[in-house]
């Protein structure tokens, strides 16, 4: 009795889903009539393995349609620009351009769902941190085949070692945006107060220094914060192998992979953190507020954050602040600091080619072009000249806004960052001239980490990392911002499950790997 | 007296039958053509869950894996606190909905003065409007340790130390169980309503001439008529015991690490751990873990009341 | 059913007075906090009596001027669309259901029961829309996907007509020859409207709240946000930078720190919130009952 009733309901389904899969085939031959141009059957339900023979390319052939993901906010003049990078790039490579501008909440999500299901797209942003789950599942391609052969400008440019050095177990997955990729962390404090207390900035060398000047200023501002952020010391001493679990010590210089939440460096900083959340230096809220720092300083209501400087950082910042900031580099705690660059700093946000692109080769030759065609940058970067911006008189290549324009009227996308290549464009007014020199000099003044180019292959330990993960964001805000009631034993019950949680065998994953990489060097 | 077939029905011959039913069955093929390709189409994607997803192979043509995408769910050893945290947060809510929704439903249906009903009916339902993450800012507001209003003009007031409300698992339990009643009520309550509205008058007249009391009444007549709509929307809740809302667990008490010990919960786990990894296989897997075990428990319970009262059953 | 024992009347209106209360006062937080001075907003947090007020955020708000009301406008298209074919859907659908003798019944219930547990997740569900409806960068694509018919909708109405529109008048409605579709119209939608107005009133809601659809949906045409998207965004912003503030090149914190602060968000939710505050009071006269049912049977 039962059973024939569940035979029913699985029947009567059975027969439904039948129904509609039949309906579901209709519409999908009839949908591509109303998108004549650019339908495919590029699903990833029958998603075909085109990649394997690219179609040569000929003289006057139709031009290809690039769509290309960017990350910002929606501009003004955003589609005569767009038009005005699309004909560029007809001209110059016979391809068209279709951008899809995603915001920075949402790219992951969105992005995802794009790669998942097979949409439309070509390259695609890639932030360091999603590498290994789109190689894992197959969403993006290896660039090792067709950079050699069609991306040749760009190692000539950039060097093979940095124009490769996204890659995992020789699977290259992107190729870095050429920024400055050295950030040395360093304190941002109000000039105003500085002035008053009559500190001298070039003495500040270390966190350790800041608690003379916090007693200072609270003693005159008893009503402000120090203080605040998620993390209130962001003074980076090691490599962190890009998750923190297992790192490199030393600046990257010690090739044994530790665990850092274990080490007298960390407990050290703790330590300094709490010693100031209870002198009342640090903001109560700093492990919860959703407020950037800068608008708390705007409001009067803090004093200090400290923040990855690098060369033009005072300009943005004054603005952001509403008032005077000065800032001065910090080492570790002890006063010592090398400058040093790893993998994940140089790979922060690369470019890379989704799997559904119909035609990679072209794709390849798109960023090809993209990382060495100053117009190219400066039109995504800044808009029309003449539009969005104006030369500064009496440099070539100072640019500003025009004449009674201002944030807001016009293009503007200034993420220089994230584009393939800003160091051939231009440079917004208020920086030196010589900014792009500045930019190389400041990457080229650091110490590689002795892992630098390798990423180690996170597959066989998604398990391990969900929950690592889980325990990380458990921990690290409360005690970094010194909100742990007992530093020693949150220190102790972050270690204890996160060994729980696997952080052995992910340590010793990358101990091997590493060695392996390095023995292959 | 829901056996009793329809007299007419036996009257008729089968083309007859056909005939009389077939309207019916017109009458819901929009709605099913629209649950069939909303929901049913897409669960192909549950083998997702079973799958290590390669998108240049195709979700079809992926490796099986067999249940190793579910291994995370059991990897922390914070398992059983979120389990535990999941149910009994449901648990709470469900009970408390049904209690007060029905309560307040009673209370607003007997307001005489037309205007306050109208006032009432309306407030309930205002704070459904109120999306997670304004919810969150507002209880910030309250409980906020520097500037918050209870640290700050509450407590002083009443002579108390202020306390660090975002360090402290403990208050936390009351304060999301609260905010949860405060914003959900009004849905189950609105159901309550339309369900006492829908009762045939005549039956309170008579009870009336009886003599019998508020309670009384309540208890017989009213109670009894809206039991449907009662055991509807608890089955729904008991389904979804597994899932929470993911706003009022995260947004809500701010993602506050010292917290987790009371506001972590199965959604929350799954985003913190797969924030960064993005994988596929195992948010699906995580989805159908939690479908499967409020599956079961529906299944469970509706056989109970089918067992009580055949008619009241959902299916 | 209503009783008019004095006692009685002032004890539920003092309760229900409190309830007001509680509901009225965060709403108030809401209203203060967007017209308080946004560094006193930000130096002395929120209070009900700020010391210094401002209208900066909704000047904010009026600036992006076009972009609003556009969201607005279609907000109030989706709502409206959606919410007639939701209810209407799930009325004819629920009515059949209602019927203790419909053949099939139960299978259909659980039919309907079973998509409101398990479901094939977002990719799918993406996919089947996106790629093989077609209904992305559409209208569409916010008005189909997900909230077009709720299984749970569907339940609610069914449970309240099987219970409250007696089986009697079915068969005497069939007797006197009354087609299906008649009975549905003259009997079974002016019966069923305390509930149809209450499921109304939940899809209206979902559709008003959604932001889901505009996120995967709308990519490219972004002139189809609706004011929840506006909304989200800047708040998934916010948090994005919250979360990776240290790890982030300052060029890109400078672009995120144009997104409005807490102030202005308050305003837009309040602004996005003051429509329904309008006219909900407006169909609240719909939520009582339709028509006596005494007089149908009679």
């Amino acid at each position: 009795m039962k059973k024939s009733k569940l035979l029913k309901i699985v029947s009567v389904l059975l027969v439904l889903s039948l129904f509609v899969s039949v309906l579901a085939a209709c519409g999908d031959t009839t949908a591509p009539a109303s998108t004549p141009a650019n339908d495919t059957s590029s699903t990833a339900a029958d998603s075909t393995p085109v990649e394997s023979e690219p179609t040569d390319t000929g003289t006057d052939e139709e031009p290809y349609k690039i769509t290309m993901a960017i990350i910002g906010n929606e501009q003004p003049n955003q589609d005569k620009v767009w038009q005005a990078v699309n004909d560029l790039m007809l001209e110059e490579i016979n391809m068209t351009f279709e951008p899809i501008l995603l915001s920075f909440g949402d790219y992951q999500e969105q992005l995802r769902m794009m790669l998942s299901a097979g949409d439309e797209l070509d390259v695609l942003p890639i932030f360091y941190d999603q590498a290994s789950s789109y190689i894992n599942s197959g969403q993006i391609v290896d660039l090792a085949d067709y950079i050699y052969d069609y991306g040749q400008d760009i190692l000539n440019y950039m060097g093979e070692d940095i124009a490769t050095s996204g890659a995992v177990n020789g699977f290259i997955y992107g190729i870095p945006a050429n920024k400055e990729s050295n950030t040395r962390s360093g304190i941002v404090m109000r000039k105003d107060i500085i002035d008053e207390i009559g500190v001298d900035v070039s003495t500040l060398k270390s966190p350790r220094d800041l608690t003379a000047v916090f007693e200072q200023a609270k003693a005159a501002h008893p009503e402000m914060d120090m203080i605040s952020g998620s993390r209130v010391i962001t003074t980076e001493i090691v490599d962190p192998l890009f998750d923190w679990f297992g790192v490199l010590m030393d600046y990257g210089q010690d090739t044994t992979v530790t665990n850092y939440f274990e080490s007298k460096e960390y407990k050290d900083r703790a330590d300094l953190t709490k010693e100031w959340y209870d002198a009342g230096y640090v903001k109560l809220d700093a492990a919860t507020t959703t407020e950037t720092n800068a608008n708390l300083v705007k409001a009067g209501s803090l004093f200090s954050y400290m923040a990855p400087i690098k060369p033009g950082y005072l300009i943005q910042e004054n603005i952001n602040c509403g008032t005077e900031m000065v800032t001065a580099y910090l080492g570790d705690l002890d006063g010592g600091y090398q400058e040093s660059l790893w993998t994940s700093s140089v790979n922060f946000f690369d470019w890379g080619i989704a799997q559904q692109s119909k035609d990679k080769v072209k794709a390849m030759e798109f960023l090809n072009y993209a990382y060495n065609s100053p117009e190219w940058n400066n039109l995504m970067n800044f808009g029309i000249e003449g539009e969005d911006y104006v030369p500064v008189e009496g440099s070539d290549v100072l640019i500003d806004y025009p004449e009674g324009k201002g944030i807001g009227d016009a293009y503007h996308m200034n993420m220089g960052w994230m584009y393939p290549n800003q160091m051939i464009g231009k440079i917004w007014n208020g920086n030196p001239e010589d900014l792009w020199d500045q930019y190389t000099e400041f990457n080229k003044g650091a110490v590689l980490s002795k892992a630098f180019g390798f990423i180690y292959d996170s597959s066989s330990v998604a398990t391990e990392l969900t929950a690592l993960n889980s325990v990380r964001t458990e921990f690290m805000a409360s005690i970094e911002t010194g909100s742990v009631p007992d530093v020693d034993q949150a220190i102790k019950d972050f270690n204890d499950k996160l060994y729980a949680a696997g952080l052995q065998k992910v340590i010793d994953l990358k101990q091997e790997q590493l060695d392996a990489w390095l023995a292959a060097q | 007296m829901s056996t009793k077939p329809g007299v007419i029905d036996r009257r008729i011959s089968r083309f007859g039958r056909i005939k009389k039913w077939l309207p019916l069955y017109l009458m819901m093929l929009p709605g099913a053509i629209y649950i069939i390709v909303n929901n049913y189409i897409p669960m192909f994607g549950i083998m997702i869950a079973f799958k290590q997803v390669d998108f240049s192979k195709g979700i079809f043509a992926s490796d099986w894996i067999g249940l190793k995408n579910f291994e995370f769910l059991f990897a922390s050893e914070d398992a059983m606190i979120i389990t535990r945290n999941t149910i009994l947060y449901n648990a709470a809510f469900i009970v408390l909905n049904l209690v007060i929704g029905i309560i307040f439903a009673i209370f607003i249906c007997d307001v005489i003065n037309k205007r306050l009903k109208k006032l009432y009916q309306s407030a309930i339902l205002f704070p459904f409007l109120m999306s997670m993450v304004i919810v969150g800012y507002i209880v910030f507001a309250f409980f906020s340790m520097q500037n918050g209003i209870v640290n700050k003009s509450i407590l002083p007031a009443l002579g108390q130390e202020p306390i660090f409300w975002y360090n402290d698992p403990q208050y936390w339990p009351v304060i999301l169980i609260f905010v949860n009643t405060w914003k959900g009520v009004g849905y189950g309550c609105l159901i309550y309503i339309a369900a006492i509205n829908g009762i045939d008058p005549t039956y309170y007249e008579a009870a009336e001439l009886d003599g019998a009391g508020k309670l009384k009444q309540i208890w017989h007549i009213t109670l009894p008529c809206i039991l449907p709509s009662i055991i509807t929307l608890t089955l729904l809740g008991v389904g979804r015991i597994f899932y929470s809302d993911f706003g009022l667990f995260y947004q809500v008490p701010r993602d506050s690490g010292m917290l987790y010990a009371t506001t972590n919960v199965i959604d929350t786990y799954v985003y913190r751990g797969l924030m960064r990894q993005g994988n596929i296989g195992m948010s699906s897997a995580a989805g159908v873990y939690q479908s499967v075990v409020g599956f079961l428990l529906v299944l469970v319970s509706n056989l109970v009341v089918r067992k009580i009262s055949k008619e009241n059953a959902l299916f | 059913m209503v009783n008019r024992n004095k006692g009685y009347q002032i004890a539920i209106n003092i309760v229900m007075m409190i309830v007001v209360c509680m509901v009225v006062l965060p709403f108030l937080l809401l209203i203060m906090s967007s017209i308080t001075d946004e560094n006193v907003l930000l130096a002395k947090g929120y209070t009900f009596f700020p010391e210094k007020f401002s209208l900066g955020a909704y000047e904010y708000i009026l600036k992006s001027g076009e972009k609003i009301f556009r969201a607005y406008g279609m907000t109030i298209l989706i709502t409206v669309i959606g919410t007639l074919i939701n209810v209407g859907m799930s009325a004819l659908f629920s009515y059949p259901l209602a019927l203790k003798n419909l053949p099939g019944r139960r299978v259909i219930t659980f039919f309907v029961f079973f998509t409101m547990l398990f479901n094939g997740g977002l990719v799918p569900s993406y996919i089947m829309w996106s790629t093989y409806l077609g209904v992305k960068d559409t209208v569409f694509g916010l008005l189909l996907p997900n909230l077009l018919l709720s299984s749970m909708n569907i339940l609610l109405i069914r449970t309240y007509f099987s219970t409250s529109i007696p089986d009697t008048l079915y068969e005497a409605a069939q007797i006197d020859g009354a087609g299906q579709l008649r009975i549905f119209r003259s009997i079974v939608l002016p019966l069923g409207k305390p509930i149809l107005v209450t499921i109304g009133t939940f899809s209206g809601l979902a559709y008003w709240n959604d932001w889901t659809n505009g996120l995967y949906y709308i990519n490219k045409n972004t002139e189809l946000y609706t004011i929840q998207n506006l909304l989200n965004k800047m708040v998934s912003d916010l948090q994005f930078l919250a979360q990776n503030a240290t790890n982030l090149s300052s060029s890109a914190t400078a672009e995120l720190s144009k997104v409005p602060s807490t102030g202005v968000q308050m305003a837009i939710a309040f602004v996005a919130i003051l429509p329904i505050i309008i006219v909900f009071p407006l169909l609240q006269k719909y939520y009582s009952k339709g028509i006596a049912l005494g007089a149908v049977k009679g």
